[in-house]
């Protein structure tokens, strides 16, 4: 990013910390499984793992970014320990695109208006290709609006797991009979699938030529399938991971957006154990946007979570979306604790080989602003200093989409553009 | 193209009528073009990135589908050349260039193929086809099914449906579940529960009871009226099959309001579904039994239940209330007496001291063919008894000799009969014939025109009698289609094509999720609801009852519920958006919609209220053009062209900068849009799009009506926002002062509002943008037109009697 002068940006490092144990830390991951972390990753200063979240209603920037004294949203990171470890970056995004005042939440990771690839699948078939799921996508429970960050080259969005019981049941199988049950279905679906073949070619004799590009188009999916389910069959057998003493789903389980905050709670803890896991190695996780009220504590929130964010900078109203917000934070400084606290070998960590990438394609909420998005990358082995201001509005060549050229690069990729990438951040961060 | 064609595109451009063709040398055209158009529109930096010299007739050019059809339009209504242009053409000019656009010696433009493309079934078709078809409660398409795109002019375009490797594993997680209700794996009986109720943690709000002794005692009375279990997880069924259900229980008092012992209503809930005032809707659940508890100590009593995969059972104390009183008849102040009698008498309870559920014990009927070999006859004649009608029905047409042997082939390849069974009806759900719309020769035939009218107008798969007359080669037949096309129209399913039409043309799709963010704006989610429901009974009526489409333009009625009228000013007491919001969503009811006749409105009514006939004063439409905080008169512009006359407005080039979106206080609307139009780059489409967009100022984000702007946020209180200015003046000379003025417009102009929606019609029906014969069918449509306007029911029988034209002829039935 040469033409940039260093000047343009400015390192703030953080305050002092103090250092909370998450109970997560505890758990670690098995043995086996991180041997075969160490042994699968062929060159160790890369990372290899990637982590997607984004709050779909975004975060108040005045408490996320330096600037004020000791600013709320930090702090989890702050007690977490996690100094060094994570990067805010302020004044980056997707510029010209513009849509409806919420109409670009999901595009984050894609950083186009227009339907394309999210950084997350770009990287998948590479990162996941050594576990049992090459990517999840997450969500917690009912949204408002379409709460998916993850979309395929063509454009087609990944519907997200809204359920933690399901991810659960991902993550920890459903018992021997399930075990059984899904060899069989996949068993008899490839089976199925070669019938597929069949039936599109005997179309294709008699179409016109649009029709057979979308023919073409089909037969390639069914191929994908059968990638995906031989994979999925070679890993049924295998033995999956106990989910740890202590740790069970609790007895009833809700979508409703008012359960946004606990459902998300058990998001961030079964995501951490994926990571642990290596179950997967590449997530999305998008914090959807619900009208409805959140319990903080005993009590719930005086008014629902998106009216919350346009507190009209009623002081009272900024503080109770600041308790929500600090969830969000403290789900995410958990999941990152927990990382950093798993060895992976020669000195390093989970987190090392891990890049977490925390933001909001909306700026401010409360005045629809999709300018200067908050974003956060944590881990990766990136060189830390705690804030990286960029020029924003007076830069117009620089991009949120620079940060994920250079997530890119960290990841092993040498792709030189990504979404409307001008840049890269590589200077600035390695 | 046949002398009628270009005869037929002529009298569309209102040019020459009954004038033999002119000159239609190409010279001429080609003339016009260079002489006016190209000076802007040429090799260096063409306005809106449109060539029209040279190269706009090479292949090369990629031109839009449509672009032609833009120019036709744009020179026809005087737009174009732009009004500053010194060089206007003379009216004949015009018409002769617009003549020559049609003609054969016209330009070539790109066409779509002229057969209907095939496509595979939209999210909603394929979720309507695979319940229709595996007729079984709790079918339905998995989530992990993606959304189809948002973006397209109809969901039905093929070119957005595509179909990745996520689609295709999704429909084969619902494949196995489907087979599962058809040939379930072999029977494992076991107990699912068994347990006494004390020690459950039964925390759920939504049923009357008190823990009394370890017993759990269904009585008292709550809001839904739900005298009942909601046990959710406790009591569900892994697999479909007959259970046995034994409860211990006795009754304390032992006789219900009907003076006859009391009875436990058994029902099936499928706790997957999280709307839980749903779920407490006796009326749509499932019943499947009943059982008779005497008063004395507990005994044990026990039934036979049918549950389907994943349901769970509940009980429901039938007789606690006279029957008549449902749920959702308790806001009903007749009721208050009776309740309040019922709490002082001794309130009849059941106590349940204990329960289990064992199973399956039994097949369930349905599933006997498929897991039990019947020796007697040919395993192939089994497999077709027993399949053929499920296949015939997924794939909306009798089955190929190939497809039967493929069947046959699958169960004989398993090493079980009911494995095989499972294989195949998978085979069927995941198979291509099932998720494509495939009309092409010769496998298709009639039954192709047969799958193409229900899904146009049913989103769903055709009926026995469709099939039936597909079969006979009867469909084709034009008085048996037009009655067919009737027949789809007036039934049920039909509410299908008016969601649909109401999600994609009238906005409703826009205002479900629109997020109206901003505390200036009137909103609530019952307002929400009521917007969305008063478009969908407005396009009702006017098709149901075959009205005018005139009337769509502007009608004597609208629709509006009880939150919108408060809105509106009608008078009356109104409760807060807060109220009427937490009324609704503790009854589970919404405020009903009215019929408001607007020629008879309630003395006091605001004057403006009057003017919300047609689809132009639904709030759909003026609220699905913003985006919940501002509204946008350029979209309204553009939504006015687009949708009700039919241009196709190209989006803004991409070096035009953006209207900033925030209202300065100092400047209005009109003054913005004004130096909007100064600007060349933008002068010639907005010339057009901004006087339309004005008309509509005076409906806020939301679509209630304003006379001033709501301030900008940050304003000192108690300041007044801006006067909304809705004068403007069309290129064509004629001013417009509001909706009222708008309205009229479009209604000097009938014919391009036909035209249009027949074009949306039929362009809905095929799933691809027209070719010109197609233009020119739908324009002798609208020649045909009687003077009152066709009904809207009669257009769509014009249009879809058109279908058999776009299929491949010759194409006869399959043998059987």
């Amino acid at each position: 990013m040469s033409f940039y002068p260093p000047s343009r940006r400015a390192f703030l490092l953080g305050s002092t910390a103090t250092v909370a144990l998450p109970w997560l830390e505890s758990w670690g991951a098995s043995k086996r499984s991180l041997r075969a972390q160490v042994a699968g990753s062929g060159e160790p200063t890369l990372a290899d793992r990637l982590v997607c979240v984004s709050p779909l209603l975004g975060l108040h920037p005045h408490q996320f970014f330096p600037g004020v004294q000791d600013p709320v949203l930090r702090r989890p990171l702050v007690e977490a320990g996690l100094e060094g470890q994570f990067t805010t970056i302020s004044g980056l995004d997707h510029k010209g695109a513009l849509a409806g005042a919420h109409g670009l939440a999901h595009a984050l990771y894609t950083g186009t208006a227009s339907p394309s690839i999210s950084l997350d699948q770009l990287a998948a078939p590479r990162l996941g290709a050594v576990t049992r799921y090459e990517s999840l996508q997450v969500t917690a429970g009912d949204s408002q609006q379409r709460p998916t960050l993850s979309f395929t080259k063509a454009g087609v969005a990944l519907p997200a797991i809204s359920r933690p019981s399901e991810l659960f049941v991902k993550l920890f199988g459903a018992g021997e009979q399930g075990k059984q049950r899904e060899a069989s279905r996949l068993d008899s679906g490839t089976s199925l699938l070669d019938e597929l073949v069949g039936q599109a070619r005997s179309v294709r004799a008699r179409v016109d030529a649009a029709d057979r590009d979308r023919l073409e188009e089909y037969l390639e999916s069914v191929r994908s399938v059968e990638q995906r389910l031989a994979r999925r069959r070679e890993w049924v057998n295998r033995e999956r991971p106990e989910p740890p003493d202590g740790f069970a789903l609790p007895d009833t389980e809700s979508t409703d957006g008012s359960m946004l905050l606990e459902n998300a709670d058990l998001v961030w803890d079964l995501l951490t154990l994926a990571l642990q896991n290596d179950t997967t190695r590449v997530v999305s996780f998008s914090i959807p946007m619900t009208l409805r009220a959140l319990k903080i504590g005993d009590r719930f929130t005086s008014s629902g979570y998106h009216n919350l964010t346009h507190h009209g900078n009623d002081p009272a109203r900024i503080a109770e979306l600041l308790q929500v917000e600090s969830r969000h934070m403290r789900g995410a400084a958990r999941l990152m604790r927990a990382l950093a606290s798993t060895p992976l070998g020669e000195g390093r960590t989970l987190l090392d080989s891990t890049v977490v990438l925390f933001g909001s394609a909306v700026g401010d909420a409360s005045t629809h602003v999709r300018r200067n998005f908050p974003l956060l990358v944590a881990g990766g082995g990136f060189r830390h200093r705690g804030h990286l201001a960029c020029a924003g509005v007076e830069a117009p060549n620089e991009m949120a989409c620079d940060l994920f050229v250079s997530v890119l690069h960290r990841l092993g990729f040498d792709d030189e553009s990504f979404g409307s990438s001008a840049s890269n951040l590589d200077r600035e961060l390695t | 193209m046949s002398g009628a064609l270009v005869r037929a595109a002529l009298v569309a451009l209102g040019a020459l009528e009954g004038v033999a063709s002119a000159s239609q040398d190409s010279a001429e055209g080609r003339g016009f073009l260079s002489r006016y158009c190209v000076e802007c529109h040429g090799a260096d930096e063409p306005e809106a990135g449109l060539r029209l010299d040279e190269t706009a007739f090479s292949d090369e050019a990629g031109a839009p589908e449509r672009r032609w059809d833009l120019v036709g339009r744009y020179v026809e209504r005087a737009v174009m050349p732009p009004r500053w242009a010194i060089d206007q053409p003379e009216a004949h000019e015009r018409e002769t260039f617009l003549e020559w656009l049609v003609s054969d010696a016209g330009p070539a433009p790109s066409e779509p193929a002229d057969s209907v493309p095939l496509r595979r079934l939209t999210r909603r078709e394929l979720d309507l086809t695979l319940r229709d078809v595996f007729d079984v409660r709790g079918v339905e398409l998995p989530m992990s099914f993606p959304a189809d795109p948002p973006d397209l002019p109809f969901d039905t375009f093929a070119p957005g449906l595509s179909v990745s490797g996520t689609h295709l594993e999704a429909l084969l997680e619902a494949s196995a579940s489907i087979a599962d209700r058809y040939a379930p794996a072999a029977l494992t009986p076991r107990l699912v529960r068994r347990s006494r109720l004390a020690d459950w943690n039964l925390g759920s709000a939504y049923w009357a009871r008190r823990e009394s002794r370890g017993f759990v005692a269904l009585s008292g009375i709550n809001i839904s009226a739900w005298v009942g279990s909601l046990w959710d997880h406790h009591l569900r069924a892994p697999e479909a099959g007959v259970y046995r259900l034994r409860l211990c229980a006795m009754a304390d008092p032992g006789v219900g309001v009907d003076g006859r012992p009391l009875r436990l209503g058994l029902y099936a809930v499928s706790p997957d579904d999280y709307d839980v005032p749903e779920r407490a809707l006796r009326a749509t659940l499932p019943r499947l039994g009943e059982l008779e508890i005497v008063p004395g100590y507990p005994r044990e009593v026990e039934c036979l239940v049918e549950l389907e995969a994943g349901e769970a059972v509940q009980v429901f104390l039938e007789n606690r209330l006279p029957s008549t009183y449902e749920r959702y008849g308790l806001n009903r102040p007749e009721l208050a007496v009776v309740l309040r009698r019922a709490v002082r008498e001794p309130a009849p309870t059941v106590l349940i001291d204990a329960l289990e559920l064992f199973g399956p014990v039994a097949h369930l009927d349905r599933q006997l063919p498929f897991v039990r070999r019947d020796r007697g006859v040919e395993l192939s004649e089994q497999v077709l008894q027993t399949l053929q009608p499920l296949a015939e029905r997924a794939f909306r047409r009798p089955l190929t000799g190939e497809e039967r042997t493929e069947l046959v082939e699958t169960v004989r390849a398993a090493p079980s009969y009911a494995g095989g069974m499972h294989d195949a009806v998978r085979s069927l759900v995941i198979s291509l014939p099932l998720l494509f719309l495939d009309s092409s020769p010769p496998v298709a035939g009639e039954y192709g025109l047969a799958s193409l009218l229900a899904y146009f107008l049913w989103s769903g798969p055709p009926d026995a009698e469709l099939l039936h007359l597909a079969a006979g080669s009867r469909l084709s037949d034009p008085e048996v289609l037009r009655q067919q096309t009737r027949r789809l129209l007036a039934h049920g399913r039909h509410q299908a094509f008016i969601d649909g039409l109401a999600e994609q043309w009238l906005g409703n799709r826009s205002v479900e999720n629109l997020m109206v963010c901003d505390v200036r704006q009137a909103w609530s989610e019952t307002l929400r609801e009521g917007i969305l429901g008063a478009s969908r009974a407005f396009l009702g009526e006017v098709l149901d009852e075959n009205l005018s489409v005139r009337t769509l333009i502007d009608s004597s009625f609208t629709y509006a519920s009880r939150p919108m009228r408060g809105v509106w000013g009608l008078p009356g007491e109104y409760e807060s958006m807060v109220e009427i919001d937490a009324r609704a969503y503790q009854s589970g009811v919404l405020p009903r919609l009215e019929r408001l006749d607007l020629a008879r409105l309630p003395a006091g009514t605001p004057p403006e209220v009057a003017e919300r006939g047609g689809i132009l004063g639904l709030a759909s439409v003026l609220a699905a053009t913003g985006d919940g905080v501002n509204s946008s008169p350029i979209r309204r512009g553009v939504w006015v062209l687009d949708m009700l006359l039919g241009e196709d407005v190209p989006p803004p080039p991409e070096s035009v900068p953006a209207l900033a979106p925030d209202v300065p206080a100092d400047s209005t609307r009109a003054q913005q849009l004004a130096a909007h139009r100064a600007s060349s780059a933008c002068a010639a489409c907005h010339a057009e799009i901004d006087p339309i967009g004005l008309a509509l100022e005076r409906y806020g984000a939301t679509g209630g009506f304003r006379e001033r702007y709501p301030l900008s946020a940050g304003f000192p209180e108690g300041r007044l926002g801006a006067i909304v200015e809705a004068d403007a003046v069309l290129p064509d000379g004629s001013s417009l002062g509001g909706l009222r003025d708008l309205k009229d417009y479009v209604m000097q102009h009938p014919e391009m509002f036909t035209r249009s929606l027949a074009s949306k019609l039929y362009r809905l029906a095929l799933g691809r943008e027209l070719t010109r014969e197609e233009r020119a069918e739908v324009q002798a449509l609208v020649d045909r037109e009687p003077a009152e306007g066709y009904g809207f029911a009669d257009l769509v029988v014009e249009v879809a009697a058109l279908l058999p034209g776009r299929l491949p002829s010759g194409s006869g039935p399959l043998e059987r």
